[in-house]
């Protein structure tokens, strides 16, 4: 199988945010060179309303790219048609300069867990997982960049999952969104090396970067990292990134921020922070 | 991988229960994480129904929501993937919630909470302005048919709660108040982006209503007048129009 | 014409001007629906996102199973300043029952 004939749109190299509903207004008015926003499209598909028109406000101006959170493309039944069906209207009135979901699973029998739970590396799952992706982006007609995700529990598999991913690219054309914090939670949590996963990632797939804070559990202390998206860039993780975009080159970069949200400033100069990352790879170029 | 994987682990989610979960674990010692996953869906649930229900979380505080959430979330998980209107049984879960049972005034809070997020999130559809009105030959007024805009939600409350839910709404102090049960009825919209909120006269609210069923302008007069007061329901067709509550009908119709 | 179909008509007529003077005045009406308010804005949720939110694992116990038991929690919110003729809810646990 390969990628439709619809390359992926032009996203230059620099740092976007997590568009959240406190910031419509501040993003709106942002001036801030190369800045791009990324949504969720489940939060953009009721039948029409004020979030759907500040959507298109702010997609007049600045690139917005859509990152899937309900496709379950990483489970064992065929995608929810409907689902599916109401992502490709988003993606035909917003024309989003990415498109993106992940390696997990979300629903099953009926029920929605609405949230990203973990598909064992097995080549059965391989199987599905590449289907489900060749299903997507057949139906949207784009290139789709799948994420590596966090994980919290070590189960029996067949396969690294940065191979899984890299076959996943392989064998559909797909891209790659690479998740610096994930990867970091992930080897912690499950006991791998960081840098020789980044060091293996195929360059050419990835088509985007995310970046987040992570926060020690609860109960059981710095034990067991959790991808809250609710504090700051660790220094652990900015790290990561510039190993990455040593190796690599810059990317198109996206700091996300779902919980504790700060005020847009500070936001911001996390996202300058990025920014400076990626204009320093170049000027070493 | 065989579709039991998937089974236990809904099972487990759905429980809390991870026993099923063992033998997929390459480490048993991770069994105790199993619970940010389920944490993670379970919360996820109760905080979209509180985002849903604002003001029933606020009547009663986060404490006593969550629980009653909980169980929602037990008896009616989520089956669509955008959780934007999840929930749309809540009203009538919280009146079958024992716990709740003396605030009967709650479900109404949450009608009234559902209704506005329906409002928010409705399909948009041209609205009749009174010019468009006008254009037409007066004698054909009576039979014209309009329908509502689709965000109109027309609410029959059982006790009189919509000024307690609208000073919640809007951010207004709440002062101590003395409420029995009675009817109101409240007309909830989304006009220019914003979704607005009226109390009606029953009167207003059957014009409204009839028209919703897709009556004529004289059958709703007709509704109207079978409530009894002394309204004008001709002259609330004018305030109906002003605020963007009827629909334009389909060009062939009119 | 009987006289009734005469006051039928008459009434259809009336009924028509005065949606017609009705609809006439609406542009000019806007301000005035009986107590119409405004809400804030926007609806702020973000239902779905792809974060671990507040779910932790608190030592591998499930912290969203408030210990089976929904009868110990209190309404203690702004309802406790609203009088119905059962009191305002928020006083004492009630007991299980019926």
């Amino acid at each position: 199988m390969s990628a439709p004939d619809k390359s992926p749109a032009n996203l230059a190299a620099t740092a976007g945010i997590g568009l959240k509903p406190e910031h419509y207004r501040p993003v709106l008015e942002a001036t801030a060179h190369g800045l791009w926003v990324e949504v969720h499209p489940e939060n953009y598909m009721a039948d029409s309303g004020p979030r759907l028109n500040w959507l298109e406000a702010i997609r007049r101006d600045k690139p917005a790219s859509f990152h899937g959170v309900g496709l379950s493309l990483g489970g064992v039944e065929p995608l929810d048609k409907g689902h599916l069906k109401r992502w490709k209207t988003l993606v035909e009135r917003f024309d989003p300069v990415r498109v993106s979901e992940h390696l997990a699973w979300s629903a099953h029998a009926g029920t929605y867990f609405n949230d990203l739970l973990p598909t064992p590396m097995t080549q059965a799952a391989l199987d599905h997982f590449c289907d489900h992706v060749d299903e997507m982006q057949s139906v949207l007609g784009r290139q789709v960049l799948v994420e590596n995700p966090s994980r919290y529990m070590p189960l029996h598999e067949d396969i690294p999952e940065i191979d899984f991913l890299a076959e996943t690219v392989r064998r559909t054309g797909c891209g790659l969104l690479l998740d610096v914090n994930n990867v970091h939670v992930s080897a912690h949590n499950l006991g791998f090396d960081a840098r020789d996963y980044l060091d293996r990632v195929p360059a050419g797939a990835i088509g985007e970067i995310h970046l987040a804070g992570h926060e020690p559990d609860e109960g059981l202390g710095a034990e067991l990292l959790i991808d809250t998206h609710g504090a700051p860039v660790s220094e652990d993780v900015w790290s990561l990134l510039r190993h990455l975009i040593g190796r690599i080159g810059p990317r198109p970069l996206l700091i996300e921020r779902d919980t504790n949200l700060p005020p847009f400033g500070v936001l911001m100069a996390e996202r300058s922070a990025a920014q400076a990352v990626l204009e320093e790879c170049l000027a070493h170029v | 991988m065989s579709d039991a994987f998937f089974r236990n682990w809904s099972y487990a989610l759905r429980s809390g229960d991870a026993d099923a979960l063992l033998p997929y674990l390459a480490d048993e010692r991770a069994r105790q994480h199993f619970a940010v996953y389920r944490n993670n869906v379970v919360s996820a649930a109760i905080e979209a129904l509180r985002s849903a229900y604002p003001v029933v979380n606020q009547l009663v505080g986060d404490s006593f929501f969550s629980p009653m959430a909980k169980l929602y979330w037990d008896e009616h998980p989520p089956q669509d993937r955008s959780m934007t209107l999840y929930g749309a049984g809540f009203a009538e879960h919280i009146a079958s919630y024992g716990p709740a049972a003396r605030l009967g005034y709650l479900p109404d809070i949450a009608r009234l909470d559902r209704a506005w997020l329906d409002a928010h999130h409705a399909a948009e559809r041209e609205t009749l302005s009174g010019e468009a009105v006008s254009a037409l030959p007066a004698e054909s007024l009576p039979q014209l048919s309009p329908g509502l805009h689709p965000s109109v939600h027309v609410v029959e409350l059982d006790w009189p709660v919509f000024d307690v839910w609208a000073a919640h709404r809007v951010g207004r102090s709440i002062t101590p108040t003395e409420i029995a049960p009675g009817h109101e009825h409240i007309v909830i919209w989304r006009f220019q982006s914003q979704v607005k909120q009226s109390r009606l006269s029953p009167a207003h609210a059957a014009f409204l209503a009839a028209i919703g069923e897709g009556r004529s302008l004289q059958q709703a007069v007709e509704r109207a007048a079978a409530e009894g007061g002394r309204e004008d329901p001709a002259g609330f067709f004018g305030h109906a129009l002003s605020h963007g509550l009827i629909a334009a009908p389909a060009p062939n119709t009119i | 014409m009987k006289a009734e179909q005469k006051i039928a008509v008459v009434a259809a007529s009336a009924l028509a001007l005065s949606l017609a003077s009705a609809a006439a005045q609406a542009s000019t009406a806007s301000a005035s629906f009986n107590e119409v308010e405004q809400c804030y804005g926007i609806s702020l949720a973000g239902e779905n996102d792809c974060a671990a939110g507040p779910g932790t694992s608190c030592a591998g116990t499930s912290n969203v199973d408030y210990q089976g038991n929904a009868w110990t929690y209190v309404p203690e919110g702004t309802c406790e300043s609203i009088q119905t003729p059962y009191g305002n809810g928020s006083l004492e646990p009630v007991e299980r029952g019926e």
